[in-house]
């Protein structure tokens, strides 16, 4: 097939001059939205700049001192001469630093394992709906039963056979979400697959990989971002309640869930730093995210006159 | 997005309303001849008493079922079934049975009955844990109506202690009976002081009061056990007096429940021990590498490296900041009070500066990489422990992991996870416990060399060997006369402690929380025994 052919379909020649900036003007007509939005940029910063930010690497054992442990919040440490703002743990870890250090796991492992399930799921949903047939068949029976399955479940027997550790986590939350961007590629897929302009590029001889990376999920990608948004929040909280269960990550490097688990313990005792505060940075940061999600779905969804 | 809200939400409810998870019920006061209700820990995993023995097993089956030798709060052999025993000959033992025994049923407990009991013990089908370690070496002999002879294949000086793990039941209920016949209560009949009312998995077992009882009469008539798992719900069920009893209180609600003055507790000091283990056995060791992940010679054969890591970490520290009055700081193999517990091994200051020399003079100045294992739900606060003690060696140059995991998964790795089924670990958090009430329990299986054959060395994940410690141990076992036994033990206790054969860390206590109106003051045994609660003044 030559490849000289024009593919006049290639672009949307709907598109406005500066979809960004309309974007953009929807996204924040919503305050709630808005609100999220600021919150998580906040939050990814706090993440990203964590060891600029905090006094103390929580992760290095040299630096932990247990003397130090269940201080309150705003007491001095005794030999390093730093203040903990929000407290110690049992170990002597400042609980601020802990957090920073924390979110940045949390993150990490939700947009990680959101991104690489969205690519896996979508690759397999948009063949399995553009292929139909067998492959379908084979490819959904696979959603199918995977979905049958509670989460929590399928991520402790992948967790129980591997092993701890942030990497089998993120394998872990992979297995179980692909799924669901498969699911939701397939159905907009089909949607968009007996679309005119798909036939016609088919009629014109284009390849199916460019049909399909080119054509179909360029227009699939809005409500996939939606999902993956959505995602990300999930797998943070299903790597906090794998950490709680002491399942995840690596007890010398805690998460905000394994951190929610260690301060669990002395929640009677009065001592509500140590669980309160990591708790309230996992709240906001999923908060934040579904509000970010909510207005994405609202400003992408095509039915909807936004 | 909506079941992610859900999930959400019912997390944080989780998180925030512990104590609501409980059956509400109404708020007793106890009283005499009252009902007394026990928040407990762990729930008993059957009501067979030979199907598994573990602490919460042994707790409630004690109650139903007598031993022929019972044990006091600090583990002190007293009459149980058996009014007295003596030793014929180092290997014959006579026990003589009580009259006026009887079971719930109003037989009279008899000495075939006894025997029935100790072969049923060895021999339950699908039992967890199997109580041959205490009968396997043990004939039994009906001398008369009153009279069961017991020989054993080695002089053996704590058969009484032994037998006192075995429950007795009946002859003619228990020949037809499989163990769940016990959990419907058709088949829990013995002739304890208490008597079978209900048993639901994971909510409840009721017992009453056994009015023939040939013992003294416990103060209540009936007993009601509850499990709740969670530390913060057992606390907040007392609290609330939901519970009039809890067990295992958390270190870290000791404090603030020791000031609220409508509780109590009892404490007791365990008869385990928590200990560091090193991996002695292979000549390289998985988990201890060269700080570029390069397979070295094992380090843990040199006994400096032991002693170093023995003095780098501060025990006290660890019972006092992480265990907050759990648990004392170890310096031997049982803690004071047990048979055999050498007074003269004092506990050592911890010294970094020192143990890091100590390192360098092994051979390793910049240290070398390691990975400490051990259970994250099985001994109190045992995730911090593990952490605290990290923190020690890294400060001695020791690059240190900490993989913590289910206990149920640890053991099986430690016990037999490494290449050709033998223990995978290099270094690792484990526990002991005396349940005999001697320390030769410790020393036959923990210290002891390993010997698949005789059982010698059972526990000993470590693969620890010393010929002369070996045989001092085994004559010790085989030792009947007291005196002589302790002043044995003892020596080994020194020299297992000298050697390092393992770091003991600390000796966990056991504190139970109570209504203001109820005394108790704590068993070693770790057990939780109705008979043991009484009403304050």
């Amino acid at each position: 097939m030559p490849s000289d052919i024009v593919d006049p379909f290639a672009r949307d020649p709907e598109a406005t001059a500066r979809p960004l900036r309309d974007f953009a003007r929807s996204y924040l007509r919503s305050p709630s939205g808005a609100v999220g939005l600021v919150l998580l940029v906040l939050i990814v910063l706090a993440a990203l700049c964590a060891p600029l930010l905090s006094f103390q690497n929580p992760y290095d054992l040299l630096q932990l001192d247990i003397m130090d442990g269940q201080l309150p919040p705003g007491a001095s440490s005794m030999a390093a001469g730093y203040t903990y703002l929000l407290g110690t743990d049992d170990q002597g870890r400042d609980m601020y630093s802990a957090i920073l250090y924390g979110l940045r796991i949390s993150l990490g492992v939700g947009v990680i394992s959101a991104t690489t399930a969205a690519v896996i799921g979508a690759t397999l949903g948009l063949i399995a709906a553009y292929r139909g047939g067998r492959v379908e068949a084979a490819i959904m029976r696979l959603v199918d039963f995977q979905l049958s399955f509670p989460t929590i479940l399928i991520a402790l027997m992948i967790l129980a056979v591997l092993g701890k550790g942030i990497g089998n986590v993120i394998l872990a939350l992979v297995l179980v979400e692909w799924a669901t961007f498969a699911r939701t590629a397939r159905g907009v897929g089909l949607v968009e697959s007996r679309k005119e302009y798909i036939e016609a590029s088919h009629v014109m001889g284009v390849p199916t990989w460019r049909i399909l990376l080119q054509h179909l999920l360029p227009n699939c990608i809005p409500p996939l971002i939606v999902i993956a948004t959505v995602q990300v929040a999930r797998a943070i909280s299903l790597e906090a309640t794998l950490s709680f269960l002491g399942v995840g990550v690596p007890i010398t490097q805690p998460s905000l869930g394994l951190l929610i688990s260690n301060g669990y313990q002395y929640m009677f005792s009065g001592m509500y730093w140590m669980s309160v505060f990591p708790g309230l940075s996992l709240l906001v940061t999923i908060v934040a995210i579904n509000l970010v999600g909510d207005r994405l779905r609202d400003v992408l969804n095509p039915r909807k006159d936004s | 997005m909506e079941l992610d809200r859900r999930h959400f939400l019912s997390g944080l409810g989780m998180l925030l309303g512990a104590g609501s998870l409980l059956r509400s019920a109404p708020a007793y006061a106890v009283e005499l001849d009252g009902t007394l209700i026990i928040g407990m820990s762990t729930e008993s995993s059957s009501m067979d008493p030979h199907w598994h023995i573990q602490t919460a097993n042994s707790s409630v089956s004690q109650h139903l079922f007598d031993r022929i030798v019972h044990m006091d709060a600090s583990q002190n052999e007293v009459p149980g079934l058996a009014e007295s025993w003596r030793n014929v000959d180092g290997n014959t033992w006579e026990f003589t049975l009580r009259e006026g025994a009887t079971f719930h049923n109003g037989d009279p407990v008899t000495v075939e009955d006894l025997i029935f009991s100790y072969a049923r013990a060895s021999d339950v089908p699908g039992a967890i844990f199997n109580l041959r370690a205490y009968l396997g070496d043990k004939t039994f002999e009906k001398v008369d109506d009153r009279t069961l002879r017991v020989i054993t294949e080695q002089p053996n000086p704590i058969v009484p202690r032994e037998l006192a793990t075995t429950a007795i039941i009946s002859k003619k209920v228990g020949e037809t009976a499989l163990p769940e016949d016990y959990n419907s209560g058709k088949a829990c009949i013995g002739s304890g002081p208490y008597k079978f009312v209900e048993y639901v998995p994971g909510q409840v077992i009721q017992v009453e009061r056994h009015d023939g009882y040939w013992g003294e009469k416990p103060q209540w008539s009936r007993v009601v056990f509850r499990p709740i798992p969670t530390g913060g719900s057992r606390v907040a069920a007392l609290q609330s007096g939901d519970v009039n009893v809890i067990d295992s209180v958390p270190p870290s609600d000791v404090e603030h429940l020791e000031k609220d003055a409508k509780l109590r507790l009892g404490r007791g000091t365990a008869n385990r021990m928590i200990f560091l283990s090193f991996d002695q056995g292979r000549d390289v060791s998985p988990y201890a590498t060269a700080k570029d992940g390069s397979a070295i010679p094992n380090p843990f054969k040199n006994h400096l490296v032991r002693d170093a890591f023995d003095l780098a970490i501060d025990k006290k520290a660890i019972a006092e900041r992480i265990l907050s009055g759990n648990g004392a700081p170890a310096e031997q193999l049982v803690p004071a009070g047990i048979f055999g517990h050498n007074p003269e091994i004092a506990l050592r200051d911890a010294d970094a500066a020192k143990a890091k020399a100590m390192l360098e003079e092994a051979g390793y100045p910049d240290g070398f990489k390691l990975t400490l294992h051990g259970p994250n739900d099985r001994f109190i606060r045992d995730s911090a422990v593990l952490q605290a003690v990290a923190q020690m060696l890294a400060r001695i140059g020791i690059a240190i992991e900490v993989d913590a995991m289910p206990a149920n998964i640890f053991y099986k790795r430690a016990a037999s996870g490494g290449e050709g089924g033998v223990p995978e670990f290099s270094f690792f958090l484990v526990g002991y416990g005396a349940a005999t009430g001697e320390v030769s329990g410790v020393l036959r299986n923990l210290i002891h060399s390993y010997d698949d054959a005789s059982g010698f060395g059972s526990n000993n994940r470590g693969r620890y060997s010393n010929p002369d410690l070996d045989a001092l141990i085994e004559e010790g076992m085989a030792t009947v006369d007291d005196a002589k036994r302790e002043e044995i033990y003892r020596k080994c206790c020194a020299m297992a402690v000298a050697d390092l054969a393992v770091i003991p860390l600390y000796y966990p206590i056991s504190v139970w929380g109570m209504q203001s109106d109820i005394q108790f003051e704590g068993r070693s045994d770790e057990r939780t025994l109705a008979m043991d609660f009484h009403l304050a003044g």
